[in-house]
């Protein structure tokens, strides 16, 4: 898959890549804040979003919103430390396809990867 | 918060941040032990001891927007190049300047301080998105002085080791809650 990490913080950025790219996945943009991954997502057009929760300016249950306002089936996986069960429900209602724990491991990625329809 | 209730958050807390650095063990260079867990009224220049007589790094994650309450990282400076080298595998490329040390330990005080919040905010029956984590450096009082907020505290102090290559750090995560706050609990 095509995919964009959205993360402020750039080592979590580059584990996340390095975890894509040896399970056959292609990261095709990263951005560290909501502004930025909005205007990749609209550019770049990706199979799927690895999207963190806590960034500079816009959170990304903003950017998620906005995401799936720009397409409504946009593929979104949130990637985030806040595990909180309202902000989970809001998240998964809002068509966040899954979510993924920090600290993450490989296996936490394919069973993410295998909720998206 | 009487001690029933202190022993039931230390519970919780500890559950949380056990698991937490199981999973850390699991996915990094890096071993992570629990050290202990503290709750108790006090003061936070007691705890802001923790990083030893010299520079004390800091990461810095605050909730607001319901209940508010500061949650920081505190760590030698010293031991930064330690803790980043067991939190982050040698293999993952940088991209040259020189923070890589720092960037690791905002991920690794994101990681950390949100068990302590997730499980605070559980507790409290309630739900906010907390800050962007913020790195500073400080002198141990003048750590103390910043991390105040309305008096009195109640303090959750828990203390954990990375251990990597036969040396090992330690490093304390801080919850500081104005007691009315902490009486809700």
């Amino acid at each position: 898959m095509k995919v964009l990490i959205v993360d402020d913080n750039a080592s979590t950025r580059e584990m996340v890549k390095i975890i894509l790219q040896r399970t056959g996945h292609e990261v095709i943009g990263e951005a560290g804040d909501g502004d930025s991954a909005i205007k990749a997502f609209a550019d770049l057009r990706p199979e799927l979003v690895l999207l963190d929760i806590i960034m500079p300016g816009k959170s990304g249950i903003e950017v998620l919103s906005e995401i799936r306002g720009l397409d409504p089936a946009a593929k979104v996986i949130m990637l985030t430390a806040v595990d909180q069960d309202a902000v989970n429900s809001d998240l998964l209602s809002n068509g966040a396809a899954a979510i993924i724990y920090k600290p993450f491991s490989f296996d936490d990625f394919e069973k993410a990867f295998s909720k998206l329809k | 918060m009487n001690s029933a209730n202190e022993e039931k958050i230390r519970k919780l807390l500890e559950a949380g941040l056990e698991a937490c650095l199981k999973k850390l063990s699991s996915v990094s260079p890096g071993e992570w032990t629990l050290e202990s867990v503290r709750v108790f009224d006090g003061e936070p220049a007691e705890a802001a001891q923790a990083g030893g007589a010299g520079q004390t790094a800091i990461v810095r994650v605050t909730v607001q927007g319901g209940p508010a309450f500061n949650t920081a990282l505190l760590l030698a400076r010293g031991d930064m190049t330690h803790l980043s080298g067991c939190f982050i595998d040698d293999q993952v490329p940088w991209d040259g300047d020189s923070g890589r040390h720092v960037v690791a330990m905002l991920e690794l005080g994101n990681i950390v301080l949100n068990v302590l919040i997730n499980s605070l905010l559980k507790a409290l029956k309630k739900s906010s998105i907390p800050s962007v984590p913020a790195y500073l450096v400080a002198e141990p009082d003048a750590l103390a002085e910043g991390l105040a907020g309305p008096a009195p505290f109640t303090l959750i102090a828990a203390v954990f080791t990375a251990s990597r290559d036969g040396r090992a750090a330690k490093a304390q995560a801080l919850a500081i809650l104005p007691r009315t706050l902490s009486e809700e609990l």
